[in-house]
């Protein structure tokens, strides 16, 4: 395949003064992780927010199998097979773990805007919810209303909750944030096998993720793209070193938001 | 989590005591449960909005009154019109007027999404009140109630009081199975899913201003017909029913019974309903204990009467 | 309408804007900063209103009205506060909208108690009692230039606040953000009954000053609040520049509606902010969403 599944071009966004993403151009494939790294500010939860449809952008584009959709709102760009998580838990608190996946899973069936059969008795969408909490690992705790998850299994079931609807592309914002390593690595063990047929677009802190799962890595630095490719290239680039890894110690420039 | 966790049998302990009433109450009283009745499918009607959507609408009385009027200008001075085109009329009018309030309601959101609503309602009730041909601030009188009939053959007669309260009835069961029915189907559940977390509930795909729409417009079309039914009831429509302290009130209503649960503004409409009843009968500045009730309401019930029940100790649970 | 005409309605427009503005400032203010919906806020202007008319009836002297009623009425902003108000900081909107609308109940009905149903006037103080004229046939009255005069210079009080002090440095910054504020290291409890207290003060300020205009009567609150709200929203919550703004455009639009379509006056600023909502969701200054 030639054309790539999901681009950028000059893909700008300003807050005032402020240019947090800065020109970029990415391209991605059809499959693989593609992760994206770099220090706090670096315009990463930007980029992701851009290509969600959830910040239109000050200039530039996205293009998504070969249709413009910048600007595009969030709903349509979901609908159109890229889903997102959150960063900070976005869940809804008072459902449980299989209602909100259930949820999800709706919005694939065609239009919700049907007012007569009772939802419950919609097995399609209940076997997605029901895989979909499988893939993750929460099959267990599927009645649990989501305040109650614990915050690991949370961060599962945002992914849960994408999965289930379906995307060809996965713009995951630091998905492993607050787990703990057994959940960690089955995480990393998913998105590795999520890899063969979908792109995932992977922002992350947590270096070993990184490294263990990423066909791809973008770095970057105020809003800019310093380097981009292998992971074992970029990782021995003198400038991104310098910028963002540190003399051979692989560890990030801190946690918290980008 | 579906529409109601009141177990069925209470649901049909209620509705034997409201329809064996009109045998056993006096005449005064079967009025007061008519009100009654109307005020709860109006409370019914705005609790799709606020306890499902998420949506706090102030102006939810428009409907109410606009139905009203639409029946007080389409039923001439002579004689009465066929009930099936005053449902029609109204229906469509209260349906018109949410999908054109709602249009540019739903683009909003939190405190804006709340006055809008209020000052829509307040465009309403000054255009009806100040414009020459609808009455003024006396509003206009419904001079025979619809004929229910097809051809020549009366189905029933709405004048009979006994038969104008099970229509009421009737009317009440009808909205409250409808709204329990699209609750439960995927309609209503994208509709929580809007009120819990609207951001993530788009982001998973759904248009949601458009569901907000939708919802909107059907708890407009049903403040319609409770207004509608209230125009009939009293033969009488003023501004007065579309003023915010209407909008007020329901609200109220709503909250006082428990929102987002149906029942709960059903029960709330009756204790507001009896409440106010008492209290006027007590003293002239009834106002003033109302305010009070309100305010304590708030601040010691959140939950309302239904957060109540659903605290009360279950018999051998636990 | 001739050149006379225009510029009294002009006139008439403007200060019934400033007056707006007092109101609409301090629910605009205490939206931004408190985050909290006051229905009641209208009330207050009617408090003012009554209160001019009760220690005018008294005192016989406006001005000496103002200033015991503005601290009665202050008083009576800061009970509330304190009572019913700060138990609102942590509850959702439809909380606060019920619980200032059984407010609203409360205080109407004890105006009346108070008071009475009957409408009552309130002299003009003497001094400011004449007229100035505009053109060769039509002369205005120095009272209500005397008012958008004063309306001026508490917008200019404002002003200067709201650029020059640390509160002022809040409202800049849109804070409703209690972590913001604390963060500013202030006490939020203190800060929320300063600027409530503020508020209730611009608001029965506006009632007195403009009672001998106006009139005072049961229910005047209501009216105002609405119309208060409507400037809000136009202006944008918590924009004390758009409340300035809005209030001049509704109380311009208002008049000059009375007066070129009379059957349809009292919609025409409900049109215009469907408008302006229509072309700016958050209203002319106020955070985009």
């Amino acid at each position: 395949m030639s054309a790539p599944l999901l681009k950028t071009y000059a893909l700008t966004k300003r807050f005032g003064a402020l240019v947090a993403v800065d020109a970029v151009d990415l391209a991605y494939d059809r499959s693989g992780v593609h992760a994206v790294i770099g220090p706090n500010g670096a315009g990463k939860t930007t980029l992701i927010n851009l290509l969600s449809g959830d910040l239109p952008p000050s200039s530039g584009g996205v293009i998504f199998r070969g249709q413009a959709v910048t600007g595009a709102p969030p709903d349509r760009i979901s609908r159109l097979g890229i889903g997102r998580s959150y960063q900070k838990t976005n869940l809804y608190p008072p459902l449980t773990a299989e209602q909100s996946c259930r949820l999800a899973a709706r919005s694939r069936r065609g239009s919700a805007m049907r007012f007569f059969r009772p939802a419950h008795r919609d097995r399609q969408t209940g076997e997605a919810a029901e895989r979909a909490l499988d893939m993750v690992g929460l099959a267990e705790r599927r009645t649990v209303p989501c305040g109650a998850l614990s915050h690991g299994e949370q961060r599962q079931l945002e992914l849960a909750m994408i999965l289930a609807t379906k995307p060809d592309v996965l713009l995951l914002d630091e998905p492993l944030a607050g787990m703990g390593r057994d959940e960690s690595d089955r995480i990393i063990a998913l998105l590795g096998q999520l890899a063969r047929d979908h792109t995932i677009i992977l922002v992350e802190h947590d270096m070993d993720a990184v490294f263990a799962v990423a066909d791809e890595l973008t770095v970057m630095v105020q809003g800019r793209i310093l380097d981009s490719g292998p992971p074992g290239r970029v990782r021995s680039n003198p400038a991104v070193q310098d910028a963002y890894l540190g003399a051979g110690d692989g560890l990030g420039a801190g946690d918290g938001p980008s | 989590m579906t529409a109601s966790p009141a177990p069925v049998l209470l649901h049909l302990i209620a509705l034997a005591l409201l329809a064996a009433f009109p045998w056993v109450g006096g005449e005064f009283y079967v009025d007061l449960a008519l009100t009654l009745m109307i005020l709860a499918l109006f409370a019914l009607s705005l609790d799709l909005l606020v306890g499902y959507t998420g949506l706090v609408s102030f102006g939810h009385a428009a409907f109410f009154g606009l139905a009203g009027y639409v029946l007080a200008m389409i039923t001439p001075e002579t004689e009465p019109v066929s009930l099936w085109a005053a449902l029609a009329a109204c229906l469509a009018a209260s349906a018109a007027a949410a999908l054109v309030i709602g249009w540019f309601s739903v683009r909003t959101s939190g405190i804006y999404f709340i006055m809008i609503t209020l000052a829509f309602a307040q465009m309403l009730y000054y255009f009806l009140s100040e414009s020459p041909a609808f009455g003024g601030s006396d509003g206009l009188f419904v001079n025979f109630r619809p004929v229910a009939a097809v051809g020549d053959w009366l189905l029933f007669d709405l004048d009979d009081p006994m038969v104008f309260y099970y229509f009421v009835l009737a009317t009440l069961l009808a909205g409250y199975a409808l709204l329990t029915t699209i609750l439960r189907a995927p309609f209503g559940q994208v509709l929580q899913g809007i009120r819990i977390n609207e951001g993530r509930t788009r982001a998973l795909g759904f248009p949601t201003p458009r569901y907000k729409l939708v919802s909107f417009v059907i708890a407009g079309t049903l403040a319609g017909l409770a207004g509608f039914l209230e125009a009939v009831h009293t033969g009488y429509v003023s501004p007065g029913h579309l003023s915010w302290h209407e909008s007020g009130i329901v609200l109220m209503v709503v909250i006082l019974g428990g929102r987002g649960t149906l029942y709960g503004p059903v029960l709330g409409a009756f204790t507001f309903g009896l409440l106010r009843n008492g209290l006027q009968d007590v003293t002239e500045h009834w106002i003033l204990f109302m305010g009070l009730f309100i305010v304590a309401l708030v601040l010691f019930l959140p939950g309302g009467i239904a957060g109540l029940i659903r605290r009360a100790p279950k018999g051998g649970s636990q | 309408m001739d050149l006379a005409q225009f510029l009294v309605q002009a006139l008439n427009g403007v200060q019934y804007g400033l007056l707006l503005f007092l109101v609409a400032s301090g629910l605009t203010l205490i939206f931004g900063i408190m985050g909290i919906i006051n229905l009641a806020h209208g009330a207050f202007y009617m408090i003012g209103a009554y209160l001019a008319y009760w220690l005018v009836g008294l005192t016989d002297n406006l001005f000496l009205a103002i200033l015991l009623g503005i601290p009665i009425a202050v008083a009576v902003g800061l009970v509330i506060e304190r009572l019913l108000i700060a138990r609102l900081y942590d509850r959702d909107h439809l909380d606060q909208v019920l619980l200032t609308y059984g407010l609203i109940l409360i205080l109407n009905e004890t105006q009346k108690i108070l008071w009475g149903s009957d409408f009552h006037g309130v002299p003009v103080p003497e001094m400011l009692a004449g007229s100035v004229p505009l053109t060769e046939n039509q002369a205005y009255p120095v009272y209500r230039l005397f008012i958008s005069a004063v309306c001026l210079g508490v917008a200019a009080g404002m002003w200067l606040v709201i650029a020059r002090t640390r509160l002022g440095m809040m409202i800049r910054a849109g804070a409703s953000n209690r972590e913001m504020t604390s963060a500013l290291g202030i006490n939020i409890g203190r800060v929320f009954a300063i600027v409530f207290a503020l508020g209730v003060a611009l608001a029965a300020f506006s009632g007195m000053i403009g009672a001998p205009v106006s009139s005072v009567y049961p229910g005047m609150g209501d009216r105002v609040l609405i119309i208060s709200f409507v400037v809000v929203v136009i202006g944008g919550i918590g924009s004390v520049k758009g409340a300035f703004i809005g209030a001049l455009l509704i109380g311009l639009a208002d008049t000059f509606g009375r007066v070129l379509v009379p059957d349809f006056a009292s919609m025409v600023i409900y049109a215009l902010m469907a408008l302006v909502l229509l072309w700016r969701p958050q209203g002319l200054f106020g955070r985009a969403p």
